[in-house]
């Protein structure tokens, strides 16, 4: 071990630092790269995650009633934390059934707090007349099945054949609102309103790590540069300090976005969203109209 | 002397590098395995929903005057051969009993079908308030037992792909790691049925699969 380490020494540091800062660019370029895979595959088989909490890609709503549609869901997250997400498709992809390719939706969407799984969409695709609530875990004990169903027939339906899209979501809103009332408290922000979302939080966790490696490698070939001049002890210093602080910063992330605050919004009140990383069971109810 | 001690330093060297592997692969199977278990609970969570379902919808049913009485027992006696299976609570099943299991609810499946096929003959029952909120609960259990299934044999495959592949498999049989049984989607009679009702005319119900 010991003669190995003199003889890489006397190699010459430069051959060294070279190979292992050509190293470390590989490694970045294989993890940037793993993270393109994914992000092509998983587009190709759903929608893209909405960045709002209406979706009208039958553009069957009238004008402002999407953006009133949003606020009200955009506040009700701010003050519950719940998740409620309305999408209008024209129809269900071929080779899918309703049922499944609702809870693909909602697992890409992820809509509702991570651990919470209170997340919900409503699922309406008009050319087929075919409507779903799909319900996450934490929403179930609340909104069952046989109640999904009753919101579905008895408020939504009826609006729905009257072409009254926007009421018909709006009155099914209210008696879930109702149903769920003092489930869930939420922060007074969005997940959008904070920043971070699942995603972003893996991936700056990424960054972080690979940063740290990187980091961590270049000041142990320095250290080792100046290991003979006697000030290795300093550079090691401060290379554990800035570990430490790395570290901190990585902490830091983390824990604001799981306890929701700790970063000041900075977009206002935009009600955008953010999925928060919540599961669905396939729960939930489908209806026609 | 010399080559006595280079040949204890290589054997020292083998013994930790293997060492090593083992302790990487046991964590990775453990991390694997884990969520396996998981998905296991979640799959009996949503078929005990559906076993718990299954009480009151059979009394509400039975209410119904001159109800056909075949079913009603098919469903009792598919009850009966499910609760006769000992699953060891928290964990995956072998591979015989997962199929004993899934043979079992394949028939309860078949049986609610077939029930629910013939209720819709019966006109009082589906304006039954009571009647049509089960009937949603069962096609919302329907649909979870089938979500969590197919979530747990994507889970199991990660973990099966690992116990096959290389450097795992050199230590999974060591360890105690087998691969976990599937649920195998049979045509038909594994599928469970999609319950689904039309209650104000229209179009016609989708029928629910004929069990074997």
């Amino acid at each position: 071990m010991k003669s190995l380490m003199s003889r890489s020494r006397s190699c010459g540091n430069m051959g060294l630092k070279k190979a292992l800062w050509e190293s470390s660019w590989l490694l970045f370029f294989l993890i940037a790269f793993c993270f393109f895979q994914g992000a092509v595959r998983a587009e190709s088989v759903v929608p893209p995650k909405p960045t709002t909490f209406v979706t009208d890609q039958a553009g069957i709503l009238k004008a402002g009633e999407a953006e009133m549609l949003n606020h009200r869901l955009a506040e009700y997250e701010r003050s519950t934390s719940t998740q409620i997400l309305v999408a209008f498709f024209n129809k269900i992809p071929e080779n899918e059934v309703l049922e499944d390719y609702s809870v693909k939706v909602f697992d890409a969407w992820m809509p509702g707090q991570k651990g919470k799984d209170n997340g919900l969409i409503f699922f309406v695709f008009v050319q087929d007349h075919k409507m779903r609530l799909q319900v996450g875990y934490g929403l179930e004990p609340k909104l069952p099945d046989s109640v999904c169903r009753r919101i579905l027939d008895e408020q939504a339906k009826p609006a729905f054949k009257q072409n009254a899209y926007a009421d018909g979501v709006n009155r099914s809103l209210d008696v879930m609102e109702k149903a769920l009332a003092g489930e869930y408290v939420g922060t007074g922000r969005t997940v959008n309103d904070t920043g971070w979302d699942g995603g972003s939080i893996f991936i700056m966790a990424i960054i972080g790590i690979v940063l740290m490696v990187v980091l961590g490698f270049w000041f142990w070939s320095i250290g080792r540069v100046y290991q003979s001049a006697g000030a290795g002890e300093a550079i090691g210093y401060i290379f554990s300090s800035i570990f430490q602080l790395l570290y901190n910063i990585l902490l830091m992330i983390l824990s604001s976005s799981s306890s929701g605050g700790g970063r000041s919004g900075g977009g206002g009140s935009s009600d955008g969203y953010s999925g928060g990383g919540g599961r669905t069971g396939g729960g939930g109810a489908s209806g026609d109209w | 002397m010399k080559a006595a001690l280079i040949g204890l330093v290589v054997i020292l060297g083998l013994v930790f590098v293997l060492l090593m592997g083992g302790c990487s692969s046991y964590n990775k199977l453990v991390s694997l395995s884990e969520p396996v278990d998981k998905q296991w609970a979640q799959v009996e969570n949503a078929y005990q929903r559906r076993f718990d379902l299954i009480p009151n919808l059979v009394k509400t049913v039975e209410a119904q005057a001159n109800f056909e009485k075949g079913t009603l027992t098919d469903i009792a006696t598919a009850r009966a051969s499910i609760n006769q299976i000992r699953l060891a609570p928290g964990q995956v099943p072998d591979e015989a009993t997962m199929a004993q299991f899934d043979q079992a609810q394949a028939k309860m499946s078949g049986a609610l079908g077939r029930m629910m096929a013939i209720s819709e003959s019966y006109p009082e029952l589906k304006a039954n308030g009571g009647f049509r909120d089960l009937t949603a609960e069962l096609a919302g259990t329907e649909n979870r037992i089938s979500v969590e299934r197919n979530r747990f044999n994507e889970t199991a495959q990660s973990f099966n792909l690992a116990v096959k592949s290389m450097p795992t498999a050199l230590y999974a049989g060591m360890f105690g790691f087998h691969p976990k049984p599937y649920f195998k989607s049979n045509a038909g009679a594994e599928a469970p049925p999609k319950v689904e009702f039309n209650f104000n005319g229209g179009k016609p119900a989708s029928a629910p699969v004929p069990a074997k």
